[in-house]
């Protein structure tokens, strides 16, 4: 083998650098998902950074408001299923705090499509690149409509 | 305008302070000290004043400038280090919309009920200095009488004469509560005046929101932007708020963490105020203490007013109403109704 073969093909970035997306997720689901996407080598995008969260319920609203304060260009929160939790109740929490989030920061100028929450548990590595592809291509197409 | 209230409105806000002063000396022998208002360097500025005698209760005063929500003094009482020693009981006079602060410091256990008496006094809505700020120069204003469904003031000796509808709080045209929701004693009586606030001018509370949710998000960025650059982060409006109690825990100023830099940037106090906004979701009772302290005007209470028109969409939940409802962030639904989660399709 020659050392070319061993590094990863990269595509070439289409429309400048990716946007900068911050991930939250949670220990018991939605990092194992996200951790099982890249195991069976499904296609992520690029620029998505992912912060581990013990449970969405540590979920402060601050985290994704201080993240889009400082330059972050998308926020997307996940965790267990409803009903789900490890911790019995913490991503029903969340919910209403994240909720309550998602209906200022539009208010404050953000536009709404920059911050979301999801429920995506250990087994759905599939929905993770699904979900995380979409929010970056819409994270995308926002910032060529600012262009 | 309906002038028969309005002129009524004179005589029984002279008759309110003689009640006044009668209530608060019987609630002296309760309590340690009362607070209610005085006259403080001029005619449009009451300060709070500490009744600990008979004597002291003469200088209290009620007119329709007495704005300062004095609430702002309970959470003090059960604070090591705070402005009272801790077993001295307070009296306290309330206006409706002061009296939701109570409740809500209440509901949060910050206060016991044992430990201050509150003597709850019909409000017809006051006069914002703010807003006469722009018309004249308030500092030299001598007088201030309101007559008529208007106000008279003689500025350098001279009468100058503006519609009420004008120059009130904003928060007094959208009043809900005239009469306190919660009281030891009441001064007015409930019917004795307008049970209702100000109808004649009444408007809708979050009309102002509303207003602003239609802007496109870019100008909105830019309208806060522009505001933000001019604070000054001198947390008066923290300082002031009933519900900012923590004092030296406030992240804004602690180290570990290290949410915050000093620096007066429009990004840092930007952030300052949203979290300070995403703190006070589904507590702020509106009172428009933060604005009124501001030295540099910030719109203050329109983002509160968009937290709280958010939690009550949300949740149904309007804060300051009732001491057994639990906050509506410290719980949840296993099924939201109102909440329409992204289906990612």
């Amino acid at each position: 083998l020659s050392r070319g073969n061993l590094e990863p093909e990269k595509e070439p970035v289409k429309n400048g650098t990716p946007p900068k997306i911050i991930a939250f997720l949670c220990n018991w689901c939605s990092y194992v998902g996200a951790d099982m996407a890249g195991t069976t080598r499904l296609k992520q995008p690029e620029g998505v950074e992912v912060i581990l969260v013990p449970c969405t319920g540590r979920m402060d609203p601050l985290f994704p408001m201080k993240a889009l304060v400082e330059g972050a260009e998308g926020v997307l929160v996940s965790g267990c299923h409803p009903g789900e939790c490890h911790h019995q109740d913490g991503n029903l929490y969340a919910r209403r705090r994240l909720e309550v989030l998602k209906g200022f920061l539009p208010f404050m100028g953000f536009e709404e499509e920059r911050f979301s929450y999801t429920w995506i548990s250990a087994s759905e590595g599939k929905k993770w690149q699904q979900v995380v592809t979409k929010f970056t291509e819409r994270i995308k197409s926002l910032n060529g409509k600012k262009d | 305008l309906a002038g028969k209230p309005i002129e009524m409105r004179n005589k029984k806000t002279k008759e309110q302070l003689e009640n006044l002063k009668t209530q608060v000396e019987e609630t002296l022998s309760q309590v340690d000290f009362v607070i209610g208002y005085a006259k403080g360097y001029d005619v449009l500025h009451p300060t709070p004043l500490f009744v600990r005698s008979t004597k002291d209760a003469q200088a209290l005063i009620w007119d329709d400038f007495c704005i300062n929500n004095l609430a702002t003094y309970l959470p003090s009482q059960k604070r090591p280090g705070g402005l009272f020693h801790p077993h001295e009981k307070i009296g306290l006079v309330v206006k409706g919309c002061d009296s939701r602060a109570v409740i809500q410091l209440l509901q949060e256990g910050i206060i016991d009920r044992e430990n201050f008496k509150i003597i709850g006094i019909s409000c017809q809505g006051k006069v914002d200095v703010k807003k006469l700020k722009n018309r004249v120069p308030i500092e030299r204003v001598e007088n201030a009488e309101i007559k008529e469904g208007s106000i008279e003031l003689t500025v350098d000796s001279r009468g100058q004469k503006y519609p009420l509808e004008e120059v009130l709080y904003s928060k007094c045209l959208s009043c809900e509560y005239p009469t306190p929701l919660i009281y030891d004693r009441l001064v007015g009586g409930e019917g004795s005046l307008r049970s209702k606030g100000p109808k004649e001018f009444a408007q809708d509370p979050y009309h102002d929101v509303e207003e602003f949710e239609k802007k496109g998000v870019n100008e909105r960025l830019d309208f806060w932007e522009q505001e933000f650059s001019r604070c000054l982060r001198c947390y008066a409006c923290r300082d002031i708020c009933p519900f900012c109690y923590c004092q030296f825990e406030c992240i804004a100023q602690t180290r570990i963490p290290h949410w915050l830099s000093q620096k007066t940037a429009s990004k840092e106090n930007k952030f300052f105020h949203m979290f300070r906004a995403m703190h006070l979701a589904g507590r702020c009772t509106e009172c428009g203490e933060c604005e009124r302290a501001c030295p540099v005007d910030l719109p203050l209470l329109l983002l509160h007013k968009k937290m709280n028109k958010k939690v009550s969409e949300l949740f149904g939940y309007k804060s300051g109403i009732n001491p057994k409802l639990r906050p509506p962030l410290i719980i949840f639904q296993p099924e939201e109704k109102n909440i329409e989660e992204e289906k990612w399709e």
